[in-house]
C-alpha cells in the first residue's frame, strides 16, 4: 500500500522537507509514496533526494542500503475545483500532460486580470489519472461532468466513506502523511500564521490533533482500510499509477523558429555546420589544422548528442533581436563559451582554440544533464531581450526558470519573530546578532522572550519559503510547455510565466535552458563606444588585450570602475602580482573566491618567484603549471579527480556542480571518502590528497570555468582600455550607468586623481546621464540630483534642445516651469552656478519665488554651504570633500590618508567609507575589510574583530568617520589596521 | 501671556529625592532597549561632558566616569506635570501644558486680583518653588512664541514689552521656533533664512508658496510675534478625560484586557460618553484610532467596553505587540466651558450628580442625556 506525502511544498500548510518526509514515510512501514502537495513544485525536490539516497551510498562504496531498496516515490497532486478539493495520480503520459494543463489554466486564470494563454483551455480536471474526491460532494460533482473518480477515505468522516460503498462507489484510503508529533503540529500552526501574515495566537490549525501519521500496520487496522472492497481498490490504484514513470532525463530542446518541421535533426545538422563554417572562416584570418580538428571534433559530439538545435536556437534569439536593433552587444560566458562553435556562431567573444579552453566542460558524451549557455546583454536591453522572446516562440512554449528560496537563518527568524509579534527594532537586533554582531546568538538566548523563536526558526531553517524569479533563466520548448511541466505567471513581471520547478529540476528533467542575464558593464561599454565613436579601434577586444598601457593600468591595480576587478581584493592581487596581462586576468577573476585566500598567497608568492613550487604529485605540473600548483578553475577540479582519484568526467562533474549548491556541506563528505578512496587506490601520496582536497574545498560557494573567466577578463580588457585612454568617457558612463561597486563620490573621486576636472552640474551644459566634456573632464549629469522631478528636469533639457541655450536664470524660469522643490534642488545642487559667479546659490534660490523681497537679507552660501547643499542633494561633493568638511566642523584628524604609506606611523584621520566588505575569522567572528578615502587618495584598511568590538557597530559605506589606526606593510601593500 | 518653563524637570525631581545627585552629569536609561542599555535623557553637565541621547552606556561611562545613571519613572514625571498644572490653575483658569516641564498660561485680566502681570509671574515662580522645590523661568509677552524663547533664555523672568516682540524674536534661531517641521527648516536654510529676523520681512504671497498656503498665515504670525492663541482650560474636569496604558511588557492585542479596564475607565466618571475615542501604538510607534459610533455611546458601560474591545480585536491585525494604549473621552453634559460660563451649561452641570446616581442605580441600562434623548 502506499502514503500520500505533503512537503514543505504545500505553502502554508506542509511540515516536513523532502527528507524528513521520505525518512518518515520509510520509517513508518511504506515503500510507495505519492508527492501530495498542491501543485507539482516539490516533485523533483523528493525525487533528487531519494537519489542522493542511493548516491551517498554508492560513493561511500558500500551496497544498496536494504531500507531503501525498492522505495518507489509517484508522481501526484492536490487541486481545488469549482470549490472542491481533489487529488491526481496520472498514469500515462497524457494524464500528466492534462495535470499540466489544468494546474497551468488555473494559475493563469487566478491572475489579476486572468491570463488567457492561446490552446490552453478551460481548468477542467484531468484525464488518465486517477481522481480523488476529498469529500461526497466533491465525488458528486466529478460523476455529474461525466469524470469517472474515488472517495479519499478520511478516518473522521467513516460515515461518508460507508455511504459512498453503500452506493457502489470506489473508496481507497492510503495514509496521507501531515505530521508525526506535536512538535509537527505546532510547525504547520506556524506555517499558516507565516502564510496568512497573521499571528500564531490568532491562527487556527488545519489539521487536527488526531490526524498525527501512524505506522502503515496501525492505519491498515482502521476503517475503513479493513474493508476488503477498500483495500482492493487501494491496491488497484497502486498498480495503476506504478505502471507509468514520468520521462525524466530526456533533453528537450526547441528547434530554431522557422526550423520546425522536419522528423530528425539532420538538416539541423547541415545548417549548423554550414554557419560554423562561415563562421569559422570570418572569425580566422589563417585556418590552423588545429582549428578545424577543433571545430569537427565539436560538430561531430553536438550531432551525437542531438544539441544542433540548441545552438541554432539561441543565434536565432540572438540574431532576431539584432535585427530590431536589440541587442546592441552581447557577452557569452559560463561553459557555453568554451566552443567553439559559439565562438563561430558570434555568441561569444573568446577564441577557445587560443585561450585553451575545454569543450568537455560544455560538453561530453557522458553528460547526462543538459548544459545551457549564459549570454549577457546590457542590463537595460535585458527585459526587453526576454520580452522579445516569448513574443517570437508564444507564450505557450516559453517560461522563465522560478528560484525556489528556503528559509535561511535569517529570514526564519524573521518569519517566526513576525509570527509572534515581535516588532521590528526587534527583528533588527535579532538580525545584528545572527550576523553576529553585540554578542551573537547567545546573547539572543538569553532574553526568554526569545528562546522559543529560536528554536522555532532553527526548525523552520532549510524549509521551502517562496518562489522568485530566475534572474535569466529562460527554456523554450518543441510544443507546449505543460506537455512537459507546469508553470504560472511570474511575480511582479507583465506577460512573463515562470516554471513552477526550479533551476534544478528544470535541468533533471531534461529542459535545457537558456541563461539571458544583465550586465551593467556591457552598457558602460556601448555607451563610452558611443561617444568615442571612430575613435574605437575596429577590434576593440584584441586591440586592448595586447595594448601595453592598458595592461600597465591592470598591473597597478589601477582599475576602479572597470569590470569585474574593481574589488579591493582584485585590484591588491594584481598590484602584488604585478601582471597586467589577459592571462593573468583570467586567473585573478577566478581566483578571488571567499574560501581561497590560504591559497591566494601561495600563489602570489609563487608567481614572484618567492616561494619555490615542488608539485608534490607529477600530476599537479601536468594539470597545473599556469596557475602554480594552485586549483583555480572548475575545470582544474574535474582533471585533478579524473587524474588523481580515477573518476570519470561524469562523476567529476557531479562534484564540481556539488560545490556550487547550497546543500554542498551536507554531501560533500561523501565525494571526500570516494575521492580519498579512489586516490588511495591509485598509490598517491596521502599528504598530495589533503593538499588536492584542501583546494578543491574552496570551490564552495561560488567558483568559474575558464571560459566565463577568459569571457569576464575579455571584458575587463576593454573596459579598462577605455579607462586608460579615454577616462573622462568613461567614468560618465560608470557613474550613469550606476550599480558599480563604489558609490559615485568614490568613482569621482578615482577620476580626480586620473587628472580629470569634475564640473558640477550646469541647467546650460549638463545632459541628462553624466558626459564628458574634451578628454579632461567629466560633467555631472542632472540624474544625480535628487529631489528634482524627473519630468520637469527632461522638460528643461528639451526646451535647451529646441530654443537653445537659456540667457539667464529668469529666461529660464520664464520658459520652463519648475516646481518650487524642483528649482530649489537644481539650485542646491550647483545647477544654476553660472549665474552666480561669487557662489551664492541663495540669490539664485530667490529667482523662483520673484527674488529676495525688501527688507529681507538671505545670508549668502559659503563654499561649506554648498558642500553640504551638494551632500544633501547628490551625495557627491564638488570642491570640498566630506571628509575635509568633517574636519574642518568637528576637528581631530590631524592626518591624512595618503600617509598610510609610512610603515609604522599612527594615524588619525577622517575619511568617507568608500567600500566595506565582512568576513569571519577562522574562530567565526566578525572582521572588515574597508577602503576609505578623503582628498588626498584611497586607504585600504582592516578592523579585526577587537577593534569592532570596541565600536560596536560595523563600517558601513558612506559613512564619514574618524579613524585611528596603524599604518602596516603587507606583502609590500599599505594596509591601515584600525585600532 | 507667561510661558513657565521648568528645565529638566525630570532630573529636578531625582535631585530633589536625592541630594548627593545635585551638580553631577546624570542621565536616564532608555526603556526601549534593555538588551543593549544606552541613555536616554542627558543633563546639562552630561551634555557637556559629550554624552547625548542614545549613546551605549558602556560607552557614555567610559567618556565620563562620574555619570550617575537613573531609571527612568514617566509615571512620577506625569504625575509632576499634572502637579504643575493644579499649580498653575490656582492662578488662571485658561492656560496649556506644553512640553515636560513647560507651559502657557493666560494672565490677562489677573491683574485686579494680584496686581501687575510681572509681580504675578516672579510670585508664581517663587512660590512654585517653595512648594514644589522646582527652579523656573518665565517669559512674558502678548505673543505666545515670544513668552515661549523668553521663558527658554532662563533669566529668571524675561519680560517682552508690548510691542518689542519681533525685536525680540528677531535674532533667535529660526531652528528654535516650536514645531516647525525639519523640510521647512531646511528650506529656509537654503534660502538664507536662519534666524527669526530673517523671516519677518518676507510676504504672506511668498511664505506661501514656500509653505501649506492655510499654514503661511500663522508661521508669519508666529515668527513677528503677533500671534495671540486663545488657550483652553487648564482643567480636564469640563467634558474630557485621556486615560493611558503603558503595557509593560507589550503584549499581543489577544492578551490586552482592554474591556475590563475601560469599563473602569468609565465607571469611574458617572457622566456619560459624548465622544469616544481609543489609539492604541504598535511597539514600533505607529499608531492606530478607533472611534465608536454613536449608536454605542448609548449603550451601557459593560456593553461599551465589551464593544470596545471587539473593536481594537478587529483593528489590531497588525502582527505586532502593542504598546501603549489611549482612550479618550468626552463627557456628555459638561461642555468645554470658557472664561465666562454658558448659563446653559451651568444648569447641566447641576443635573450631573443626579445622573450619575441614576447610573449607579441602574447600571445595565442606557442613562442618556437630555441631548441625546431628544435626537433619538
Amino acid at each position: 500500500m502506499f502514503a500520500l506525502g505533503i512537503s514543505d511544498f504545500s505553502l502554508g500548510e506542509g511540515v516536513y522537507p523532502a527528507r524528513q518526509l521520505l525518512s518518515l514515510a520509510r520509517s513508518l512501514g511504506y515503500r510507495d509514496l505519492v508527492c501530495w502537495d498542491r501543485g507539482l513544485a516539490g516533485y523533483p525536490k523528493l525525487r533528487d533526494t531519494l537519489e542522493w539516497i542511493h548516491k551517498s551510498r554508492e560513493l561511500e562504496g558500500l551496497l544498496p542500503d536494504p531500507q531503501w531498496a525498492g522505495f518507489r516515490l509517484h508522481l501526484g497532486c492536490r487541486f481545488s475545483w469549482r470549490g472542491h478539493t481533489y487529488g491526481a495520480l496520472p498514469f500515462s503520459d497524457a494524464g500528466y500532460a492534462a495535470l499540466n494543463r489544468l494546474l497551468t489554466a488555473q494559475a493563469h486564470a487566478d491572475h489579476d486580470p486572468p491570463i488567457v494563454l492561446p490552446g490552453l483551455g478551460e481548468a477542467e480536471p484531468p484525464g488518465d489519472c486517477v481522481l480523488l474526491a476529498d469529500d461526497l460532494p466533491g465525488l458528486d460533482a466529478l460523476l455529474r461532468e461525466g469524470l469517472y473518480g474515488a472517495l479519499l477515505a478520511h478516518p473522521r468522516r467513516a460515515q461518508e466513506a460507508r455511504k459512498a460503498l453503500a452506493a457502489g462507489l470506489e473508496v481507497i484510503a492510503p495514509q496521507v502523511l501531515r505530521f508525526r508529533t506535536a512538535e509537527g503540529l505546532e510547525m504547520h500552526r506556524l506555517k499558516r500564521a507565516i502564510d496568512q501574515q497573521a499571528t500564531l495566537i490568532r491562527t487556527e490549525a488545519r489539521w487536527d490533533a488526531s490526524e498525527a501519521a501512524v505506522l502503515r500496520a496501525d492505519w491498515e487496522a482502521r476503517f475503513p482500510f479493513c474493508d476488503p472492497a477498500v483495500a482492493k481498490a487501494t491496491a488497484g490504484v497502486l498498480e495503476r499509477i506504478a505502471g507509468w514513470r514520468i520521462h525524466w532525463g530526456k533533453w528537450e530542446v526547441a528547434r530554431p523558429f522557422g526550423q520546425e518541421a522536419g522528423e530528425d535533426d539532420s538538416h539541423l545538422n547541415v545548417l549548423l555546420r554550414e554557419r560554423v563554417w562561415s563562421g569559422v572562416r570570418a572569425r580566422f584570418p589563417v585556418l590552423r589544422g588545429d582549428i578545424l580538428a577543433r571545430m569537427e571534433q565539436e560538430l561531430e559530439l553536438i550531432a551525437f548528442k542531438g544539441f544542433a538545435r540548441y545552438f541554432l536556437l539561441v543565434q536565432d534569439i540572438v540574431l532576431a533581436l539584432s535585427r530590431e536593433g536589440l541587442p546592441t552587444r552581447i557577452c557569452g560566458r559560463g561553459s557555453g563559451a568554451a566552443s567553439l562553435v559559439s565562438y563561430a556562431l558570434h555568441l561569444s567573444n573568446v577564441d577557445p582554440v587560443d585561450t585553451n579552453l575545454m569543450f568537455e566542460r560544455f560538453l561530453t558524451k557522458e553528460r547526462k544533464d543538459p548544459p545551457d549557455m549564459d549570454i549577457d546583454f546590457a542590463w537595460d536591453e535585458r527585459d526587453r531581450v526576454i520580452q522579445a522572446v516569448f513574443e517570437r516562440y508564444g507564450r505557450a512554449r516559453v517560461a522563465m526558470v522560478s528560484n525556489h528560496a528556503y528559509f535561511k537563518a535569517k529570514g526564519a527568524l524573521r518569519a517566526v519573530a513576525q509570527a509572534h509579534g515581535r516588532p521590528d527594532s526587534e527583528l533588527k537586533q535579532l538580525a545584528r546578532l545572527v550576523r553576529g554582531w553585540e554578542g551573537g546568538l547567545e546573547r539572543a538566548s538569553e532574553n526568554p522572550a526569545w528562546d522559543v523563536i529560536l528554536r522555532q526558526a532553527l526548525a523552520l531553517k532549510g524549509h521551502f519559503h517562496q518562489f522568485s524569479v530566475h534572474p535569466g533563466g529562460t527554456i523554450v520548448t518543441p510544443g507546449p510547455l505543460w506537455e512537459h511541466a507546469a508553470f504560472q505567471p511570474a511575480p511582479a513581471k507583465e506577460s512573463v510565466s515562470t516554471t513552477t520547478w526550479d533551476k534544478d529540476g528544470v535541468e533533471n528533467y531534461g529542459l535545457v535552458k537558456i541563461d539571458l542575464l544583465g550586465n551593467r558593464s556591457l552598457a558602460v561599454i556601448r555607451d563610452a563606444y558611443h561617444v568615442l565613436g571612430s575613435r574605437v579601434p575596429r577590434d576593440p577586444g584584441t586591440h586592448s588585450r595586447h595594448d601595453p598601457a592598458t595592461q600597465d593600468l591592470l598591473k597597478r591595480g589601477d582599475s576602479i570602475g572597470v569590470f569585474y576587478v574593481e574589488s579591493p581584493a582584485t585590484r591588491q592581487l594584481q598590484q602584488r602580482v604585478g601582471k597586467g596581462d589577459f592571462e593573468t586576468l583570467v586567473i585573478h577573476s577566478s581566483l578571488i573566491r571567499p574560501a581561497a585566500y590560504r591559497w591566494v598567497d601561495r600563489y602570489v608568492k609563487r608567481s614572484r618567484g618567492e616561494e619555490a613550487w615542488e608539485p608534490s604529485d607529477p600530476v599537479f605540473s601536468e594539470l597545473l603549471s599556469e596557475s602554480f600548483g594552485v586549483l583555480v578553475y572548475q575545470e582544474d577540479v574535474l582533471k585533478v579527480c579524473v587524474a588523481l582519484a580515477g573518476w570519470s568526467h561524469f562523476e567529476a562533474d557531479q562534484l564540481r556542480k556539488l560545490l556550487g549548491k547550497p546543500d554542498c556541506e551536507a554531501k560533500l563528505p561523501f565525494f571526500e571518502a570516494r575521492f580519498r578512496s579512489g586516490a588511495a587506490t591509485r598509490g598517491v601520496r596521502p599528504s598530495t590528497v589533503d593538499e588536492a582536497w584542501d583546494m578543491i574545498r574552496t570551490f564552495t560557494g561560488y567558483s568559474f570555468c575558464k571560459p566565463h573567466s577568459a569571457s569576464y577578463a575579455q571584458v575587463s580588457f576593454e573596459s579598462a582600455w577605455i579607462k586608460t585612454h579615454h577616462p573622462a568617457v568613461f567614468f560618465a558612463s560608470v557613474i550613469t550607468n550606476q550599480g558599480g561597486y563604489y558609490p559615485a563620490i568614490a568613482y569621482l573621486g578615482d577620476a580626480r586623481r586620473h587628472r580629470l576636472v569634475v564640473r558640477g552640474p550646469d541647467a546650460n551644459q549638463s545632459l541628462w546621464p553624466f558626459s564628458a566634456e574634451g578628454e579632461q573632464a567629466v560633467r555631472v549629469g542632472l540624474m544625480q540630483v535628487k529631489g528634482a522631478q524627473e519630468k520637469e528636469v527632461r522638460g528643461l533639457l528639451a526646451e535647451r534642445e529646441v530654443k537653445g541655450p537659456f540667457a539667464h536664470l529668469d529666461d529660464l524660469l520664464g520658459r520652463v516651469k519648475l516646481s518650487v522643490p524642483t528649482a530649489e534642488a537644481l539650485c542646491a545642487a550647483g545647477a544654476f552656478d553660472l549665474w552666480a559667479p561669487d557662489g551664492d546659490r541663495t540669490r539664485l534660490m530667490w529667482a523662483r519665488l520673484g527674488g529676495v523681497p525688501p527688507g529681507v537679507r538671505p545670508r549668502p552660501t559659503d563654499l561649506f554651504d554648498r558642500a553640504d547643499l551638494e551632500m544633501e542633494t547628490m551625495g557627491l561633493t564638488l570642491d570640498l570633500h566630506p571628509a575635509a568638511l568633517a574636519r574642518v566642523r568637528k576637528g581631530g584628524g590631524p592626518d591624512r590618508a595618503a600617509e598610510v604609506l609610512k610603515p609604522n606611523k599612527h594615524l588619525r584621520f577622517w575619511a568617507l567609507v568608500v567600500a566595506d566588505k565582512d568576513v569571519a575569522t577562522e574562530k567565526g567572528e566578525r572582521m572588515q575589510f574597508i577602503t576609505f578615502e578623503d582628498e588626498t587618495g584611497l586607504c585600504e584598511a582592516v578592523a579585526f574583530p577587537d577593534a569592532l568590538r570596541r565600536r560596536q557597530r560595523p563600517f558601513r559605506v558612506g559613512e564619514i568617520v574618524c579613524i585611528s589606526g596603524r599604518a602596516t606593510r603587507q606583502d609590500g601593500l599599505a594596509v591601515l589596521e584600525v585600532q | 501671556m507667561l510661558a513657565m518653563w521648568v528645565p529638566e524637570l525630570p532630573f529636578q525631581l531625582a535631585c530633589g529625592r536625592d541630594g548627593a545627585l545635585r551638580d553631577r552629569p546624570l542621565a536616564f536609561l532608555n526603556p526601549e532597549s534593555p538588551r543593549s542599555p544606552s541613555l536616554w535623557f542627558v543633563n546639562r553637565l552630561g551634555r557637556a561632558e559629550g554624552l547625548g541621547p542614545g549613546l551605549p552606556l558602556d560607552q557614555a561611562l567610559r567618556i565620563a566616569p562620574g555619570l550617575r545613571v537613573l531609571e527612568p519613572s514617566p509615571q512620577v514625571w506625569w504625575e509632576a506635570q499634572g502637579s504643575l498644572g493644579d499649580f498653575l490653575q490656582h492662578w488662571t483658569p485658561q492656560g496649556q501644558l506644553m512640553r515636560m516641564g513647560e507651559a502657557l498660561v493666560e494672565l490677562q485680566g489677573t491683574q485686579r486680583i494680584y496686581g501687575p502681570l510681572a509681580d504675578t509671574a516672579q510670585r508664581m515662580r517663587r512660590e512654585l518653588t517653595e512648594r514644589h522645590g522646582w527652579a523656573s523661568h518665565g517669559g512674558l509677552s502678548l505673543s505666545a512664541t515670544a513668552a515661549q524663547l523668553a521663558a527658554h533664555v532662563e533669566h529668571q523672568l524675561e519680560l517682552v514689552a508690548d510691542g518689542a516682540e519681533a525685536t525680540f524674536l528677531a535674532p533667535q534661531p529660526l531652528r528654535r521656533l516650536p514645531d516647525l517641521a525639519p523640510r521647512l527648516q531646511e528650506r529656509f536654510h537654503r534660502l538664507g533664512l536662519r534666524f527669526f529676523g530673517d523671516l519677518q520681512p518676507v510676504p504672506l504671497v511668498v511664505l506661501a508658496e514656500l509653505v501649506h498656503p492655510k499654514l503661511a498665515p500663522d508661521l508669519r504670525a508666529r515668527v513677528r510675534g503677533e500671534d495671540r492663541p486663545r488657550l483652553p482650560l487648564l482643567t480636564e474636569r469640563p467634558g474630557h478625560a485621556r486615560h493611558g496604558w503603558r503595557l509593560q511588557p507589550p503584549r499581543l492585542p489577544e492578551e490586552v484586557a482592554l474591556a475590563a479596564r475601560c469599563l473602569e475607565w468609565l465607571w469611574s466618571d458617572p457622566r456619560h460618553p459624548r465622544k469616544l475615542v481609543l489609539r492604541w501604538w504598535d511597539v514600533d510607534g505607529e499608531p492606530h484610532t478607533w472611534r465608536a459610533a454613536p449608536g454605542d455611546l448609548t449603550t451601557p458601560p459593560l456593553a461599551l467596553a465589551r464593544r470596545l474591545q471587539q473593536a481594537f480585536l478587529a483593528g489590531a491585525t497588525r502582527r505586532l505587540l502593542v504598546r501603549e494604549v489611549e482612550l479618550r473621552l468626552a463627557w456628555g453634559l459638561g461642555r468645554e466651558r470658557g472664561l465666562f460660563q454658558d448659563p446653559l451649561d451651568a444648569r447641566l452641570d447641576r443635573l450631573e450628580p443626579a445622573l450619575a446616581r441614576l447610573r449607579k442605580r441602574f447600571p445595565d441600562q442606557a442613562i442618556l442625556p437630555g441631548w441625546v434623548g431628544r435626537g433619538a
